[in-house]
């Protein structure tokens, strides 16, 4: 089994319970992914192909997070972009996996059936212990009625 | 009555909201220079906002989508990359331009220097962010920016020559000792001051915040259509003010004191007080619709969790981010660059930058897939395409004419 990475326009059997014919460019790249209790997890940075020899490719997963974007992002933008995250990063992390059966639906937002994975909360995380739960007021939503 | 008290209170704040530091600058300094001979440029602008306004609030309300979430999904990883960051700059720009207003609006009330301001103006703007409920944060400003009335008043009360107005208003040319490439470079100014991308951005992630819906959309439609033409006629008193006191004296604005000057001469220290409370009351505002506007774009981008409406902690990076601008803006600030002039190369920028977001709006608000049978009408589309020139137009030429004029001058 071989797997490919990149944002093949076109793509068949989009995982179970969906063999319809999707374009994988125009439903899947770059939406909004949503988790079982409706908070925003990321985007769909890349996808994840794979495929047997004589056979057609399948999508194996959604990648999540800013480091799958570099290898999409083309010219000097790209190369800078993968520059710096690179250096941001820990050697050998590698981009958050989603596999299509945790998804419900595509479109208009991915929605998924289970928690976001926590490897997509990293940063979120580490922001909040660190900075913005030790500011005063952090904890308080602005509506309902404060 | 609900209803009617929410209408009334959005439109005050429509008003009041629409002009910031880039009109208040513009206006005045293009009257003081060039008398009236631009002011078809404030209603062009005007319908610009309107339109550009009630597309990306349909495309919210129907689909609860802001505009940065679009333009990832409709333009793609990279040229929606560079649309962000370009558009980031540009509003961090206007944000620390807004910044330097309130400062120098703090110093014409205290005669204390406005860089000693800009440091408490910084941590008043987040703290407002962090602490005050959206909608009567809008609220708040919008409606202390009618103080801005004051400028209309002023002007009634210089008992101009209205037909000799009227006329120089009708000859769009520059006057003598102007040239043509400054004059349109100003244009451009007006232009970008009053259909300011950055307020569109805020506009339509505020709709996601309060959680419009199609049901919202005819008070929505309201608001645009009515509030802001009339805060149209209030950059235009601005610019008439100047047209009639400061343009035959030959007094140019480059400090926001020579501003004020057209309520001073004819309301005195009253008029003074409350044009006082006007620059900050709009300033300020727009200070905060800048600051969160570059977090909603970089957010929506990248799909992270935001707004004021849930709880900082469960949007650590969206507050982070924004302290990061609110930090750099005032940065930005304090390198002691002349607030005005940040302003104006504030306003021209954003100009150029309308296309960037202004493009993938139009191309949405005609998509079934989002918006159903709520897509442009005939007539909208026609007015868009014209307009769609028109900013791609201004893209184009911004540049050339900054640097052959010397950014004006």
């Amino acid at each position: 089994m071989n797997t490919g990475r990149g944002g093949d326009d076109t793509g068949h059997g989009a995982g179970p319970g969906l063999p319809r014919v999707m374009r994988l460019g125009f439903a899947v790249l770059d939406r909004q992914i949503l988790d079982v209790d409706g908070v925003a997890v990321g985007k769909v940075d890349d996808v994840e192909l794979s495929w047997e020899e004589g056979r057609r490719p399948v999508l194996s997963a959604l990648l999540t997070d800013t480091g799958a974007l570099g290898p999409r992002l083309s010219g000097r933008l790209g190369r800078t972009w993968r520059t710096l995250l690179g250096r941001l990063r820990p050697s050998g992390d590698l981009p958050v996996r989603i596999p299509p059966d945790q998804v419900h639906t595509f479109t208009p937002a991915t929605r998924l059936t289970r928690p976001a994975p926590p490897q997509t909360r990293v940063v979120e995380d580490w922001l909040r212990t660190h900075l913005i739960e030790r500011i005063p007021g952090g904890g308080h939503a602005d509506s309902d009625g404060q | 009555m609900n209803r009617l008290t929410s209408f009334t209170l959005g439109f005050l704040t429509a008003i009041g909201g629409f002009l910031d530091i880039g009109d208040i600058v513009a206006n005045s300094l293009v009257g003081a220079r060039f008398g009236m001979s631009l002011a078809w440029v404030i209603p062009v602008g005007v319908i610009g906002v309107c339109l550009f306004s009630e597309m990306a609030g349909r495309v919210t309300a129907v689909s609860g989508r802001p505009v940065f979430d679009l333009v990832r999904e409709r333009l793609g990883a990279r040229a929606g990359l560079a649309n962000l960051l370009a558009s980031s700059a540009i509003t961090l720009l206007v944000f620390a331009a807004e910044i330097g207003g309130v400062a120098l609006a703090l110093e014409l009330a205290s005669s204390v220097h406005y860089l000693l301001w800009v440091p408490v103006v910084g941590f008043l703007v987040w703290a407002v962010i962090w602490r005050l409920p959206f909608e009567r944060m809008e609220r708040t400003y919008g409606l202390l920016g009618l103080a801005m009335v004051v400028f209309a008043v002023a002007l009634w009360r210089l008992g101009p020559d209205w037909g000799a107005l009227w006329h120089d208003a009708l000859s769009p040319a520059p006057p003598s000792g102007e040239d043509w490439p400054t004059w349109w470079y100003y244009a451009i100014a007006v232009f970008g001051a009053a259909m300011s991308p950055y307020a569109v951005v805020f506009f339509s992630s505020g709709g996601v915040e309060e959680r419009w819906s199609a049901r919202d959309l005819t008070l929505q439609r309201l608001n645009v259509f009515f509030g802001f033409p009339l805060g149209g006629l209030l950059a235009l008193s601005l610019m008439a003010g100047a047209a009639v006191l400061l343009h035959p004296a030959g007094i140019q604005v480059d400090h926001l004191s020579q501003a004020t000057l057209p309520v001073v001469v004819s309301l005195g220290k009253v008029g003074l007080v409350i044009a006082i409370v006007g620059f900050f009351a709009c300033t300020f505002g727009a200070a905060l619709e800048a600051g969160l506007a570059t977090g909603y774009g970089v957010a929506q981008y990248f799909g992270w969790s935001w707004g004021k409406s849930v709880r900082p902690v469960q949007a650590a990076r969206f507050h982070t981010l924004l302290l990061a601008t609110v930090l750099a803006g005032t940065a930005i600030v304090l390198t002691t660059l002349d607030p005005v002039k940040v302003t104006e190369y504030a306003i021209v920028l954003s100009a150029a930058a309308l296309p960037l977001t202004y493009l993938p709006i139009f191309i949405v608000a005609n998509d079934r897939g989002y918006l159903g049978d709520r897509v442009n009408s005939r007539f909208t589309n026609i007015v868009a395409t014209v307009y769609l020139f028109l900013v791609l137009l201004v893209a184009a030429a911004t540049l050339p004419l900054m640097l052959w004029t010397k950014a004006g001058q």
